[in-house]
């Protein structure tokens, strides 16, 4: 195995823990909003279960760029690449935006997300407008995602 | 017991808050004779179980519940038991006074302090006052030496801010600060216009003056000599809002209207942190609403009697 090897793959877990650790912490704030909301008002719980799921699709883009990456690469064909040390630093920078960005946005998101179930619990028919403005921390993400991919598919030749 | 967070904590709030009395209930509360104003007060669901017949009783209930669900819910009770220490220094006069005359009091204990009713009673008693918060602790011991209630009445309400002044030396929180320097500078200066209005001299007022202010000591005692109380008593770092309600009060000459506005200037202040989410600032601003609630609730009770 080479280093250009070891680096992707150190970028690839990267992507699926740090977004991951951020999609977590965001759907646990929300969660913890969401179970204060439901213990004086159970019928709500239909409509904060969406805010409270927004923040976890970092951690899907994240484990999405860690398989995109390993498919690159070889691993899940059964023969690795032999990567070049350079190589394996611009797969590792490739799976940069989404693990730096997927980890932020994921808190951020979770925070709004609290607002927004905060603001549903007071305002009930609102809970489209708080998805909505919480939705709008997922377009960094996202942006995130498109970047990592293009650089791992088209950037990097392998 | 697992530690509840401050997300958690604040979603409940913001669902509890829906049961605060709105404009549209007031002003049918208002309106209403005294015996509508009580079935609407229980059409609502306000009295927590109380009888539906006795406003007072209700009241109490919808406090002892709020001060209840307040303590269960708190992810720091350093900060909210803050709030509830008027609540201990009500029960400890109470008890004291049963003592000192030789009544039952049972009936005037007030549950949501942070000591149980009972074992504020029964320290008073019993002469051991280790289960109290800090600052009551001295006040008791010399409790006998006190010439007259009053000034046992103030000494407690004073130990009230010293014992805060204590926790927040000890632990730092902004806004609770200058809320409780704010509280401290507006029940001193309406000290200071009740004084004035009582005829009491600058050594009395001194007894009364509580500990934590942002306004210099002297200035109440020029402004009772003076009887110029908004150049002197305005300074300090609530001087604009003391001003505010001084130029108001001097207009319509209400003692208990100023109250009111300083009660507002201090609501007004906590709510500079109520929509931070992850901060005491929403869960004592709801503990504030309920207890503003419960005393103009009170008023509107005592107008229709």
């Amino acid at each position: 195995m080479t280093l250009g090897l070891v680096l992707a793959i150190a970028g690839a877990v990267l992507a699926a823990a740090l977004p991951g650790i951020g999609s977590a912490y965001g759907v646990q704030i929300g969660g913890q909003a969401a179970a204060g909301v439901v213990s004086e008002k159970p019928d709500l719980f239909g409509k904060l279960l969406v805010l409270q799921a927004l923040p976890g699709t970092q951690g899907i883009y994240g484990f999405l760029i860690a398989v995109l990456t390993m498919v690159r690469v070889g691993l899940l064909g059964g023969g690795a690449a032999e990567l070049t040390t350079q190589q394996g630093w611009a797969f590792f920078a490739a799976c940069m935006p989404m693990a730096i960005v997927g980890l932020l946005s994921a808190i951020s998101q979770g925070k709004a997300a609290v607002a927004a179930i905060h603001m549903t619990a007071k305002q009930p028919d609102s809970s489209a407008k708080g998805i909505t403005m919480t939705a709008l921390v997922e377009t960094y993400a996202i942006l995130a995602l498109l970047v990592s991919v293009l650089l791992i598919f088209v950037g990097i030749p392998v | 017991m697992a530690k509840v967070s401050y997300p958690f904590a604040v979603g409940r709030i913001r669902a509890l808050e829906l049961r605060l009395i709105d404009p549209s209930r007031w002003a049918r509360l208002r309106d209403a004779s005294r015996e509508e104003a009580i079935r609407l007060l229980a059409e609502i669901g306000y009295g927590n179980g109380a009888p539906k017949d006795d406003p007072e009783a209700m009241i109490r209930a919808e406090e002892e519940e709020t001060r209840r669900v307040i303590a269960e819910l708190s992810p720091d009770p350093v900060w909210t038991d803050l709030f509830l220490l008027p609540v201990d220094a009500h029960n400890i006069k109470a008890a004291f006074k049963g003592k000192k005359l030789g009544q039952d009091i049972s009936r005037l204990l007030m549950d949501g302090g942070t000591v149980p009713a009972d074992l504020v009673r029964i320290s008073v008693e019993a002469e051991e006052y280790s289960m109290l918060p800090e600052a009551f602790r001295p006040v008791m011991e010399r409790a006998a030496e006190y010439p007259t209630l009053l000034e046992f009445s103030a000494a407690v309400d004073r130990a009230v801010f010293e014992q805060i002044r204590l926790v927040l030396k000890k632990k730092k929180n902004p806004l609770l600060s200058r809320y409780f320097a704010a509280q401290a500078d507006f029940t001193n200066v309406l000290s200071t216009l009740r004084a004035a209005a009582l005829k009491w001299d600058a050594d009395k007022l001194d007894t009364v003056l509580l500990l934590g202010g942002t306004i210099p000591t002297e200035a109440f005692e020029e402004a009772l000599l003076s009887g110029q109380f908004v150049p002197t008593l305005c300074k300090g770092d609530f001087s604009s809002a003391i001003r505010r309600v001084l130029e108001d009060s001097q207009q319509d000459g209400s003692l208990t209207e100023a109250e009111s506005r300083f009660t507002e200037e201090r609501i007004a202040l906590l709510k500079e942190g109520q929509d931070d989410t992850f901060s005491i600032g929403p869960i004592v601003c709801y503990l504030m609403r309920r207890e503003t609630e419960a005393q103009e609730l009170r008023v509107l009770f005592a107008r229709k009697a």
